[in-house]
């Protein structure tokens, strides 16, 4: 077995999390699949009283009222996208607004669920950032009631 | 009896306030009014300060029974009586659960609007 064998084995076996990478202002960002059902490209967004600033409002998904969260609560701007994201966590459900070109891809291992904040930069240079969904849902629940 | 059964088992009353369509048990309504003819003596619920939107010219005045006792509220429109047994029964999403807003039971889903039912009785006051 040659050292360049080796070296491929060793590469091929270093631990990969897949990743569903989208952009959202100047921002890209990865998620987990592990919290992803599925990317609707039209959902009617309702507004509804008293939804609170971390919401844009809900949309109907399979007999389930699921909020939309507003881009603005995680980065301060005011963003939208064409498609949404639905994740899940803990049987509760939740939408994002993502652009068209949502792609999956590979990285190396990481945790992404112990960062202080609701990112883990992963490759800040190219601009590149983990959304903590954990975090984020256990935050939305904590602010509630 | 499950939940969707539960709701779909009353007539309600479907008005809107401040641009949302909203729905009220009819067992909690006494009397729809013109503004106009809405008794003054009432005590009265503010929807836009609840709703935190405006309430530009509400036309209809509802009376209703919270907590036993008569409140009068404005509202902007009026849709005769429904029953909406047709429509989808969703659950308020607890991840948007707030203490304000315990008041919203959950909405009926129409397949054109999101009807919020609102229940008085479960305002914070």
């Amino acid at each position: 077995m040659t050292a360049d064998t080796l070296r491929e084995m060793s590469t091929d076996q270093e631990p990969k999390i897949r990743l569903l990478v989208f952009s959202i202002g100047d921002r890209k960002v990865a998620i987990s699949l592990d919290y992803m059902v599925k990317i609707l490209e039209k959902a009617e967004l309702f507004k509804i009283p008293l939804a609170g600033r971390e919401f844009k409002g809900i949309i109907y998904y399979n007999e389930l009222a699921v909020p939309v969260l507003d881009w603005e609560f995680l980065t301060g701007k005011k963003l939208s996208g064409k498609n949404l994201l639905l994740l899940e966590h803990e049987q509760e459900m939740l939408a994002l607004e993502i652009d068209e070109r949502a792609r999956v891809e590979e990285h190396p291992l990481m945790d992404l669920t112990g960062a202080e904040g609701f990112w883990v930069d992963m490759a800040p240079e190219k601009g590149l950032f983990a959304l903590n969904v954990k975090k984020l849902f256990q935050s939305l629940k904590k602010n509630g009631v | 009896m499950g939940e969707t059964d539960k709701k779909a088992e009353e007539n309600y009353l479907v008005f809107e306030a401040g641009g949302y369509p909203l729905a009220i048990r009819i067992s909690q309504v006494r009397k729809v009014l013109t503004a106009a003819d809405q008794d003054p003596n009432l005590e009265k619920i503010d929807l836009g300060k609840i709703l935190h939107c405006p309430l530009p010219n509400p036309a209809f005045g509802l009376e209703l029974v919270v907590k036993n006792r008569i409140k009068s509220v404005l509202v902007n429109r009026v849709e005769p009586i429904k029953d909406l047994r047709l429509a989808v029964w969703l659950s308020f999403p607890e991840l948007m659960r707030r203490k304000n807003n315990r008041l919203i039971e959950g909405f009926f889903f129409d397949g054109a609007r999101m009807i919020s039912l609102i229940n008085f009785e479960l305002a914070d006051n």
